[in-house]
């Protein structure tokens, strides 16, 4: 239906363009008939993979996706994709889709229905509500992460939900929390357009964000003047473009910014008006270790940073001395605009909140902030970590909205706009990501407290650091059920009790959020596969039959269903029968009720019909005067962002000081959790490649990406291959204290690691790297560190 | 001035070597020759590209990847290195090529050029094989520079057009990250460690753009974003019958009509900013 009104809307507004702009409705021009295009509908999504949220037109042809092209009224990517979103239409159309559900009977599977699955998982849930957990995703979009969460504070009073971005982006979150005491980036892409110099600090977007990488370099095609600097552990193809490359040790991106704020400080080359205004001075408690740390005064944050003289960063970084001085010189250069970028290099860090801040600081003490060009901002590497994940806060120990289950008024909150009786949410905070899955993991009888599990829209079995301990021992403990809900066979799906098929990207409606605070909508295009279905209406379906069963939270205090959706006439329509879901737009009614969280933080989102019309805005997004809704480019800074008080100029008003004040961290130095010895004597970095994205369960379906990359490999220096008589594309085995794999070395191929580092791609499940990685994690946001794993290596 | 000449008759005069001194030379030149070539071919048969049992030629990796990409195909699939020489010699016999013919006098400008239409199918059908629809990025079928993309400039930059190569010309030269959108068409350096078959059926080109009356020019059929030099795909370094007649007009869009559809132009998209009534107020 939705389908065919919007098609005729679409075609009645063509009509009417054309007849403006011919002046009559009767002439029309030859070229608008052309016979090729006339059966392809084109419509706007964001593209499926990364987070730098551009734009796709998708052109649809006799109900399946045929061609995709760049938006060019997207102001992210301006027309251009990278060789992933030209090619995500393919990701429909792998094979082996899931069609069907699947429950496992011994080592096989039976094809079961929908109607039989719900009860398979209402039993489960019902038998141990506070033994179940959801296991999420930066890929679920706003309404299926706030679907879940409803579901689980609300609906089960259970907060084991945690979602796959906590191996992502978890100290990015802690590091904005902890300098701004609000969560997420006060800079956009449009900095990427006015910046003098753009430092990446252990980021790779030539390859991770292409198009934001273009956005900058080609800015040198037209003539202007970008200095590029590369903070990194090898070369890369960002490097190629960069005209300094800083090569550092594991940690070492730590000591150059203490290094650089050190050297502000002795060359009083700091900026005293912004400090003095906007800043005060924190180091970690060890008493009390959270994000408020310990108030310090000036004087004792110099004297921290003393001994961090360019000459012992060098020694800590391996970075050059004199670098560490250009690097300092730069930053005091009022003059110039510079732009930091970093996503997992400095997220995926023992040190991760510590290095976050630290940089934060870099840019505070020297007051590149608040001026378009000037700005740290942290990137993601998923569709929607920032728009589910933090900002509907689909965390074990989070609400909606930026509030926290542990703050007693925030829980308040949340049960007035469900609806709930008063005490309802579980004030403790869920297991998070490495805990839930150690949980899983361990025998009932030796206290492993969680039996079920249910993954969406991600795939655990491929991704956790340390698969042996984390994942993989799941296999032959009789109590566990894994449920998962996905759109092809996986790395997790492998020791799946119950499968689910999905419903992807264009075959559902869908509402997401970007790296810049950009809410992103489209409508369904084509019919999924089979018996796929929305991920939302699983976790609706499930909740309905519960609440069927008499299970007393899927209710509101009046007794009505949690998710209950009334038609024009009041009635509620049974959006729970799948052949009802698509009767009323269930997306918009979530988005609607959800829109109502985002005020407490000032992250104000727009009534769901705006962001039809639009490529994405930037929140807070403010009604206007006149009516229509206003986006923010650059947070905190007054004539941007409508809620710094005028004459402030700066404001950060939502300081953990209270004072409008940003927090300037200083952190010591610490060693990697893992450094390399005799027995382990390489550093093993993991990441992705430009073909493909998150764990390849998409990009390795598409023939043109998956034969471009088509298998994992490991990346070494020669000299390291030399010595242990190595040459390119031998059969190597690459050991760590974890596991074991075997791989094809390649020499001075697309990475280039200096002597004592490997680099090894995680897209491939059938070498799955992270049975070898590290599962430690960073003490404040529990995220773990998949890039130094002490690793050897040997040839087969 | 009356020296010249004779400084010219002395350096004439020095230029001829004794006899005897040339033939010296030249055999100490083939000597040297030979020698290098000998310790070259030693120092190559020990070398990691030829001696190492694990490195995949590009054979072994076509045979590895169970539907070889595009076994059709048009595109000349371009050569390791190491197999330069050979490869060559095997083209210019397949092809009957004498080097002769290579030493031909420069096309005419100005020549008429006719369109055989049966080429320009085959050229839209070797097209089609290295794109997944129309409008994608083309995928590359030779090795790559793995970091650097200022290689790509070097043949793509104008295009070239040889005897038995082409190297279309980039119709959008102010990208500067090649590799952001092609990849090589088939990696030469790994086994595929598992093949994942799809269904995914691309939108097809079109064969011609369509003409309001006989003898009209044709309107352009593809959207001309980042296709906007013409003459990168109906220039002289065009694919068979995809040239263009008159290569030598440089004003395209004179004639040629754009879609305004195809180009995702601003009223094309009036549905999705319907919503925004826009009041003129005409006082104001």
């Amino acid at each position: 239906m939705q389908q065919d009104r919007r098609s005729f809307i679409r075609s009645t507004a063509m009509s009417a363009a054309t007849a403006i702009a011919s002046g009559t409705g009767a002439f029309s021009l030859p070229i608008l008939n052309a016979a090729e295009t006339s059966s392809v509908e084109w419509n706007k999504a964001p593209c499926r993979f990364c987070g730098t949220g551009c734009h796709v037109q998708v052109g649809v042809e006799n109900g399946k996706v045929v061609a995709v092209a760049g938006d060019k009224d997207a102001e992210v990517n301006k027309g251009l994709l990278c060789v992933k979103g030209y090619h995500v239409g393919s990701a429909l159309y792998g094979k082996d889709r899931l069609t069907q559900p699947l429950l496992r009977r011994g080592d096989k599977y039976e094809e079961i229905t929908w109607d039989q699955a719900l009860d398979v998982i209402a039993d489960r849930i019902e038998g141990a509500p506070e033994r179940f957990a959801f296991y999420g995703s930066g890929q679920w979009t706003i309404p299926e992460g706030y679907a879940a969460q409803k579901f689980m504070k609300g609906g089960l009073a259970n907060n084991h939900i945690d979602p796959n971005a906590r191996l992502c982006m978890a100290s990015a979150v802690t590091g904005f929390l902890a300098t701004y005491g609000v969560d997420e980036p006060a800079g956009c892409y449009d900095d990427l357009d006015r910046c003098d110099v753009l430092i990446m600090w252990g980021n790779n977007p030539a390859e991770m964000h292409p198009v934001l990488f273009s956005r900058v370099i080609d800015r040198r095609s037209r003539g202007e003047k970008i200095e590029l600097i590369d903070i990194g552990t090898r070369r890369t193809r960002t490097t190629e473009q960069c005209q300094h490359y800083l090569e550092m040790k594991g940690h070492g991106d730590v000591a150059i910014a203490l290094g650089i704020a050190h050297l502000l400080i002795k060359n009083d080359a700091y900026d005293h008006q912004f400090v003095e205004s906007f800043c005060n001075f924190k180091s970690p408690d060890p008493e009390n270790p959270n994000l408020h740390g310990k108030s310090i005064s000036f004087e004792e944050y110099k004297q921290s940073l003393e001994p961090y003289t360019p000459e012992y960063v060098e020694e800590l970084s391996g970075v050059p001395a004199e670098k560490i001085r250009m690097l300092a010189d730069l930053f005091a250069n009022p003059d110039i605009r510079i732009t930091s970028l970093w996503c997992m290099g400095m997220n995926q860090h023992t040190m991760g909140t510590a290095i976050n801040s630290l940089v934060h600081g870099v840019h505070l003490l020297s007051g590149h902030f608040g001026k378009p060009g000037d700005a740290p901002t942290s990137l993601t590497g998923q569709p929607s970590a920032c728009g589910t994940v933090r900002e509907v806060g689909t965390l074990a120990h989070a609400l909606p909205g930026g509030r926290v289950v542990a703050n007693p008024e925030h829980r308040q909150q949340c049960e007035a706009f469900w609806n709930l009786p008063a005490g309802t949410i579980n004030p403790q905070p869920g297991y998070h990501t490495v805990e839930m899955w150690e949980q899983f993991c361990t025998p009932s009888d030796e206290g492993g407290d969680i039996d079920t599990i249910w993954v969406q829209v991600t795939n655990p079995g491929q991704t956790l650091p340390n698969l042996r301990k984390l994942f993989n021992a799941k296999e032959g403990l009789e109590d566990k059920f894994l449920i998962v809900s996905d759109v092809y066979p996986t790395a997790t799906t492998r020791l799946a009790d119950l499968i689910l098929p999905s419903a992807m990207w264009v075959e559902k409606n869908g509402v997401v959020g970007n790296s810049e605070r950009r809410t992103q909508q489209w409508f369904k295009m084509v019919e999924p596969p089979g018996d796929a279905r929305d991920d939302t209406w699983q976790t609706l379906a499930v909740a309905r039959r519960l609440f069927d069963r008499g299970y007393a939270g899927m209710s509101d205090k009046d007794g009505r269903f949690l998710f209950e959706v009334v038609d024009e006439t009041g009635s509620p329509v049974p959006a729970w029968q799948w052949e009802h879901y698509y009767d009323v737009n269930f997306d918009k009614h979530l988005f609607e009720e959800y829109r109502q969280f985002s005020r407490l933080k000032h992250k104000d989102l727009a009534p769901y019909d705006e962001y039809v019309k639009a490529r994405g805005m930037r929140w807070p997004v403010v009604e206007q005067p006149d009516g229509n809704w206003e986006e923010t480019r650059f947070r905190f800074v007054e004539k941007d962002d409508p809620y710094v008080k005028a004459g402030t100029g700066i404001q950060f008003y939502h300081s953990s000081t209270k004072d409008d004040r940003a927090q300037l961290w200083f952190h010591p130095y610490e060693p990697p959790a893992e450094v390399p010895d005799e027995t382990y004597p390489l550093m093993m970095t993991t990441g992705r490649v430009l073909e493909h994205w998150h764990s390849g369960s998409m990009t390795r379906r598409i023939p043109e990406l998956s034969r471009a990359m088509p298998s994992a490999y490991v990346e070494m220096n020669p000299d390291d291959a030399r010595d242990r008589d190595i040459r390119n594309g031998d059969l190597v085995s690459i050991r760590s204290r974890r596991g074991e794999l075997q791989l094809q070395a390649w020499l001075n191929g697309r990475g280039r690691p200096p002597r004592g580092t490997v680099f090894v791609p995680f897209f491939d499940e059938t070498l799955l790297i992270n049975e070898l990685t590290l599962d430690a994690v960073d003490p404040f946001s529990k995220q773990p560190d998949y890039k130094k794993s002490a690793v050897e290596i040997v040839k087969v | 001035m009356s020296s010249s000449p004779k400084q010219i008759n002395r350096v004439n005069e020095a230029a001829p070597a004794p006899p005897g001194f040339a033939q010296r030379y030249a055999v100490l030149l083939v000597l040297v020759l030979i020698g290098t070539a000998t310790t070259g071919y030693f120092i190559g048969l020990t070398s990691p590209m030829t001696a190492s049992s694990g490195q995949p030629s590009p054979t072994s990796v076509a045979v590895h990847l169970a539907e070889p990409a595009h076994a059709t195909s048009k595109v000349i699939p371009a050569t390791a290195y190491a197999d330069m020489s050979a490869v060559r010699a095997q083209r210019f016999r397949q092809q009957g090529l004498p080097l002769a013919a290579l030493r031909k006098q420069p096309e005419d400008p100005f020549a008429e050029i006719e369109i055989d239409e049966s080429k320009k199918l085959d050229s839209l059908a070797s097209r089609e094989e290295i794109r997944a629809y129309n409008g994608a990025p083309p995928t590359v079928p030779h090795p790559i520079d793995q970091l650097d993309t200022a290689a790509c400039m070097a043949c793509h930059g104008e295009g070239l057009k040889s005897a038995s190569l082409r190297a279309s010309k980039m119709p959008h030269p102010y990208y500067s990250n090649c590799t952001q959108c092609h990849v090589e068409q088939q990696a030469n350096f790994v086994f595929a460690s598992a093949v994942f078959e799809n269904s995914f059926t691309g939108l097809k080109a079109p064969t011609s753009g369509s003409r309001a009356y006989t003898g009209a020019p044709p309107v352009i059929p593809h959207s001309t974003w980042m296709r906007n030099d013409c003459l990168s795909c109906h220039g002289r370094v065009a694919a068979p019958g995809m040239q263009s007649t008159h290569p030598w007009r440089a004003n395209c869009l004179q004639c040629h009509g754009e879609s305004s559809q195809l180009n995702q132009d601003k009223f094309e998209e009036i549905p999705q900013f319907l919503a925004v009534p826009v009041l003129l107020d005409i006082n104001e």
